[in-house]
């Protein structure tokens, strides 16, 4: 082994929600609604919700660390925080990609199961045709650099990214197919996991699939609405854009409530 | 699924979503509700631009009208300017051909005046060459000067001497020529002072008025002359105007002693037949004769002032 891991050791960290004002729900919005690849904008949604409670004093989530967390670790912290901006139902439906219909299945991602680290997480141990070799469990940065190169094989990325040797990237060329399935095994066993899909069959045709369950695609605020409701308290309390993003998520939206409410009501009187 | 295909999958996009219950519904929904409003708007304007359309055509046309009359207006303003710019400039031209000819026929004069000016050249020329061997014999006349200028500074501080001393001179022959004169005209100044005090203590204060002036003893028994014989001895019967035209003895009156020469200037005719001259006095001769000092000398004083406060009084 020729260099630290840099996955954190702990799996599941302890977070604790940062204070969820107009500053993180904006960063929020503008993380989902950007054209950055997926494992970039749950960086950015992890830095921006939560602070980090491990260790003797809670410190903030910067990127790096939030790069720096196993991607189990990182899918269980961006559930919990699409459950913290998104009341989510018991009910979801999902398309069949053979017929095209739609069907419903219930389910929760409340109580989403998840696994623990293996022994010697977070490095794991792999005899390969080069000998044997050290990898450390995939974290953030490995998942941002399979969504940066689509085109590799991300057997080997993954080899020549959490190799702990110092010519990981020249071995991952030089492993064979058996080397990278045992490397996979290892890392497997290791890694914490979370369940993040569900296999389904259609109802109409019978079709099995695989469905993923991804909360970016419905749990966020849109960034439209937030700038709506700035928009709507600034023109009319005349308060700037950060007093009004200071302001508690709860106390925002009941100001545009109010103000979207009078607007009706003024509206109805005008009509009468 | 594979341990690295499903950290692919959550890296990579997926076609395959689970989503909440209504939520692609309410989303297509939006999408139509936000379309809607973009839709009717363009909508509107498409109906508003299709009135619209025939009156900018009509606009256009108008506008299009507008802008030929405003090409005829300027070409037929722009004519007659044109027929007024042309004007000065064909008289521009004229004036230029007979500028040219001017200075073709002034080409000669040119010539000449060119010629005299070379001329004029050469005649400096050659006063530069003079001037240039005048230099020397003018530097030598500038040595010269400067050589003579000591002698000439000599020859005026002798000359100054010169005139000092004899001025000198002329000052003590002046003082002492002087002096004996002034030492005489003061002795008779003192004298003439001591003549005036004794006059005036022989006069008195009163002697400058004539009536209080006391009557001396010889003139004391003698009646005072008349006024009127004064003036007029005897009538005359012609006027006679102008002064000393009258002679002695045939008209007006001439007193020996004092010199009194008046004349009848006319007649005056009362009707009763007599005529009163009046005298004109043109001119008084007063005579003063005083003797000379005899030992007595007050007493010839006191006469002769009496004679003359005398005949004052009858002025």
């Amino acid at each position: 082994m020729d260099r630290t891991p840099a996955t954190l050791s702990s799996a599941f960290p302890r977070v604790d929600f940062r204070l969820l004002d107009g500053h993180a729900q904006l960063a929020v919005a503008e993380a989902v609604v950007g054209g950055a690849p997926r494992p970039v904008k749950v960086t950015a949604i992890i830095a921006a919700s939560f602070a980090l409670s491990e260790g003797s004093a809670p410190r903030a989530m910067d990127l790096d660390t939030a790069r720096r967390i196993t991607a189990a670790g990182r899918e269980w912290l961006l559930q919990r925080t699409a459950l913290h901006f998104y009341d989510c139902p018991e009910w979801f439906e999902a398309p069949c990609l053979a017929c095209g219909a739609r069907f419903d299945l219930k389910l929760s991602i409340v109580d989403i199961p998840r696994s623990g680290p293996g022994p010697g997480f977070p490095v794991s141990e792999a005899q390969t045709s080069l000998g044997k070799r050290y990898f450390e469990a995939p974290n953030g940065a490995h998942e941002e650099a399979i969504a940066r190169h689509p085109d590799r094989d991300a057997r080997r990325l993954i080899a020549a990214q959490c190799g702990l040797s110092e010519n990981a990237e020249a071995e991952a060329t030089r492993f064979t197919d058996r080397d990278l399935d045992v490397i996979e095994t290892a890392l497997e066993t290791i890694s914490p996991d979370i369940a993040d899909s569900v296999n389904i069959a259609c109802p109409e045709c019978g079709h099995a699939a695989h469905s993923r369950i991804d909360p970016l695609a419905f749990a966020f605020p849109r960034l439209v609405d937030v700038l709506q409701e700035v928009h709507l308290i600034a023109r009319t309390y005349r308060w700037s854009e950060t007093r009004i993003l200071d302001l508690p998520l709860s106390r925002r939206r009941a100001y545009a409530d109010l103000i979207a409410r009078d607007s009706r009501t003024g509206r109805q009187r005008g009509v009468h | 699924m594979s341990f690295i295909g499903r950290i692919t999958a959550r890296a990579t996009p997926s076609r395959n979503l689970v989503t909440p219950k209504g939520f692609v519904q309410r989303a297509e929904q939006e999408e139509e509700q936000e379309e809607l409003p973009t839709q009717a708007l363009r909508r509107q304007e498409r109906e508003e631009e299709q009135p619209a359309q025939p009156l900018r055509r009509q606009e256009q046309e108008e506008e299009e009208a507008m802008q030929t009359l405003r090409r005829q207006a300027e070409q037929e303003e722009e004519e007659p300017a044109q027929a007024l710019r042309r004007q000065p400039e064909e008289e521009e031209e004229e004036m230029q051909t007979l500028r040219r000819q001017a200075e073709e026929e002034e080409e000669p004069a040119q010539a000449l005046r060119r010629q005299s000016e070379e001329e004029e050249e050469e005649m400096q020329t050659l006063r530069r060459q003079a001037e240039e061997e005048e230099e020397p014999v003018q530097a030598l006349r500038r040595q010269e000067q400067e050589e003579e200028e000591p002698a000439q500074a000599l020859r005026r501080q002798e000359q100054e001497e010169e005139e000092e001393s004899l001025q000198t001179l002329r000052r003590q022959t002046e003082e002492e020529e002087e002096e004996p004169l002034q030492t005489l005209r003061r002795q008779s100044e003192e004298e003439e002072e001591e003549m005036q005090a004794l006059r005036r203590a022989a006069a008195g204060p009163e002697s400058l008025e004539p009536d209080k002036v006391p009557i001396p003893e010889e003139t004391r028994d003698e009646a005072e002359p008349p006024t009127v014989t004064a003036l007029h001895r005897e009538a005359l019967t012609t006027a006679n105007s102008g002064m000393n035209d009258f002679a002695h003895g045939d008209f007006g009156l001439i007193d020996s002693g004092i010199g009194i020469h008046a004349g009848v200037t006319g007649l005056d005719s009362t009707g009763d037949g007599f005529n009163r001259p009046s005298v004109q006095i043109d001119q008084l001769d007063v005579l003063i004769h005083e003797p000379a000092k005899t030992g007595d000398s007050s007493r010839s004083v006191d006469r002769s002032r009496s004679i003359r406060t005398r005949y004052l009084r009858r002025l």
